[in-house]
């Protein structure tokens, strides 16, 4: 009774206050930058700017070739090699080639590149060209088998691929953030010296806490999650995943909120944590790179199983278990920072 | 009500104590005045028998609970004023209370009766934010008030307010006094003291000095004095007495040692010359010079006004401690 009068009051005082207000910007800013400015897959594909000066019939044999392989909806043909060049100018992605008869008689392909790429692209893309020239030989036989260990998943838009970063840096640790804010609030106002002479106990006061910062994350990533993932997010699994997500990240926000009377002090130690924390964004963004010390930051798991609740196949065990140990984390850093502020709230 | 022996509180944990050796107990139903300057160790007593900070070293007993380990439910019966307002700036002043009167679990009195008390029902419905400083000190005060304790805690409870405000304070102080609220008044305002409190104890330096009633204080330590204010005519041409009378106006101050206590003068009538000149003087009550010096005054002048004049809890406490309240 007591929690959920010291819930409601939280509850009201963060809707008079401006923190809230931050967060659903945040929030609506995201959404806005994810559906009218960034592409729903960020294309690696470039224009490939062409001349072929050649005579028929082996004009028409190599823009046949073109037309047919796989880049040839990033073909731009041009009619002089300047104009290759003009364009390379103007875009600094693209690339060009130059098809020509040499002196010798015979058909050159000339690459006309930036520059800027490595020895090794260079020799790849000269390689693939090559590849792909050989399939057209009489009795080609393609000798080369793909196996993929990791069974085939579907792919998730780059969009959708984003989104578990924004829930878990922004919606599951909006407490980690905020809620030493509200905090030192209540010290500065010496309201929480006024709770302690009442029969409320000081579990009620950070439970309270944990109450509001939970229902502000569910708050924006439900807006973030329906305006991006629309239908294709499993909501269900979702909220409580990001409800175990954001209990965790409020824990912690508690337990270094307990160690300093001031804001200013203690956000550089959320900054750390923060910076920290966001390190597993690089294992999840290039799963090639992800040592056992990154997949150890809690971080790493919640993107993953965000992620996975985006599939249409999500792996649900995973997604449970480690939510679990989420829950079972924050209810250990809970009791620490209970006891922490137990003995520092009010001195 | 309240049972305090050999407590010792030191904020470093060494031998740096801000309260030592503070032995005292309260009675059922007594106001007691904790009184010293600032530093003086009354804000970290109270703060140990309010919980506010942990009991380390003592025995303290409030409300019958053991301080060592303070339940709960004790505060459904404590009250506690603090000297700082502390209220949520973000809640109305209604709000304020009511979400207060829902964290005890024993009959509360009605936040709009209470702010009617302290004359802030016509802001009820504002944020805290928006009110003056005495304004935010009622509010806290009469929260204090909301679960009727049986002992309250009243920190410098009229500090900052204005007259008429501070005596409307004083006056529900009194009325729950009579009422049998038991009452521990830390201050450094010692009239406020002498006003409400049975018993008070001197603290200066973390060492409790002394405790006693105020009227065993003034018998004790006070000097019992008479002050009289009488007319005497000026003799013509006394032209040294009737400058000083033209312009010196009457002042109070403490007897200036020349045997007559003579401290102030002023012309009657604004005239010169033979004006008649208005005199007030102390006359110490123990000293028999004096005794006979104020006798002549009753036998040969006209006396205006005469009354006993006790020695002030101040003066007391400057006289038993060497210290200023400041």
């Amino acid at each position: 009774m007591k929690f959920l009068t010291t819930f409601l009051k939280d509850l009201k005082l963060s809707f008079r206050t401006f923190y809230i207000y931050i967060e659903i910007a945040l929030a609506v800013i995201f959404i806005l930058v994810m559906l009218f400015v960034l592409p729903e897959n960020f294309t690696t594909e470039h224009d490939i700017y062409t001349l072929i000066e050649l005579e028929e019939p082996a004009y028409s044999s190599v823009r046949t070739l073109f037309d047919e392989g796989a880049e040839a909806d990033r073909l731009i043909y041009l009619d002089s090699r300047e104009a290759i060049e003009n364009a390379l100018l103007e875009d600094r992605e693209a690339a060009g080639i130059h098809v020509f008869q040499s002196a010798e008689g015979r058909i050159t392909y000339d690459f006309v590149l930036q520059g800027y790429e490595s020895p090794k692209l260079v020799e790849l893309l000269k390689q693939t060209f090559i590849g792909d020239l050989t399939t057209y030989m009489p009795d080609y036989e393609d000798q080369v088998s793909i196996t993929t260990l990791g069974g085939a998943r579907e792919k998730l838009s780059d969009r959708l691929t984003v989104l578990p970063v924004f829930l878990v840096l922004n919606s599951a640790f909006t407490g980690l953030f905020i809620v030493a804010a509200y905090i030192f609030m209540d010290k500065d106002e010496g309201t929480i010296k006024a709770l302690t002479v009442t029969p409320a106990k000081i579990s009620d006061y950070l439970l309270a806490k944990l109450g509001m910062m939970l229902v502000m994350g569910m708050l924006t990533s439900l807006l973030v999650t329906v305006a991006i993932a629309r239908g294709s997010a499993h909501y269900g699994p979702l909220m409580i995943f990001m409800a175990a997500a954001n209990l965790f990240g409020t824990a912690i926000g508690l337990l270094l909120t307990s160690f300093y009377d001031d804001l200013m002090k203690a956000m550089s130690s959320i900054f750390v944590v923060v910076f920290v924390l966001a390190f597993s964004t690089i294992s999840y963004f290039m799963p090639s790179f992800s040592p056992l010390i990154i997949r150890m930051i809690p971080t790493y798991p919640m993107l993953v199983s965000i992620r996975e609740l985006l599939y249409q196949q999500p792996n649900l065990t995973y997604v449970y278990a480690t939510a679990g140990g989420l829950l079972a984390g924050a209810a250990l850093i809970f009791m620490l920072a209970l006891y922490r502020f137990k003995k520092t709230l009010t001195v | 009500m309240v049972k305090v022996e050999g407590l010792y509180y030191s904020y470093t944990n060494d031998d740096k104590y801000a309260v030592k050796d503070i032995s005292f107990e309260i009675a059922e139903g007594e106001s007691f005045g904790l009184l010293g300057p600032s530093g003086a160790g009354k804000s970290t007593t109270q703060n140990i028998l309010t919980g506010l900070l942990p009991l380390k070293t003592g025995e303290v007993q409030v409300a019958g609970y053991d301080m060592h380990h303070p339940k709960r439910e004790m505060f459904n019966k404590l009250g506690v004023s603090f000297e700082q307002s502390n209220v949520y700036g973000k809640l109305t002043a209604l709000e304020n209370l009511e979400f207060y009167r829902k964290l005890f679990d024993v009959p509360t009195l009605d936040p709009m009766e209470l702010l009617t008390l302290v004359g802030l029902e016509q802001v009820a419905s504002k944020k805290a934010a928006t009110f003056s400083k005495g304004m935010k000190h009622r509010l806290t005060f009469v929260r204090s008030m909301l679960n009727q304790p049986i002992l309250w805690f009243l920190d410098e409870p009229t500090t900052g307010l204005d007259p008429a405000i501070a005596s409307v304070i004083k006056d529900i102080v009194k009325e729950k006094k009579e009422r049998g609220t038991t009452i521990f008044l830390t201050t450094h305002n010692m009239f406020l003291a002498d006003e409400l409190c049975d018993r008070v104890g001197f603290i200066v330096d973390g060492e409790l000095r002394l405790i006693d009633s105020p009227r065993n204080l003034k018998l004790k330590y006070g000097e019992k004095l008479v002050e009289v204010e009488y007319v005497e005519e000026a003799a013509q041409g006394d032209e040294a007495n009737q400058a000083v009378a033209a312009e010196q106006p009457i002042v109070s101050d403490s007897a200036d040692g020349s045997g007559t206590g003579t401290v102030g003068r002023a012309t009657i009538g604004g005239g010169t010359g033979t004006g008649a000149h208005l005199i007030r003087r102390h006359f110490s009550l123990v000293d028999p010079v004096e005794v006979a010096a104020l006798q002549e005054v009753l036998a040969t002048r006209k006396i205006e006004t005469m009354h006993t004049k006790e020695a002030t809890l101040e003066e007391i406490f400057i006289k038993v401690t060497g210290r200023k309240l400041v």
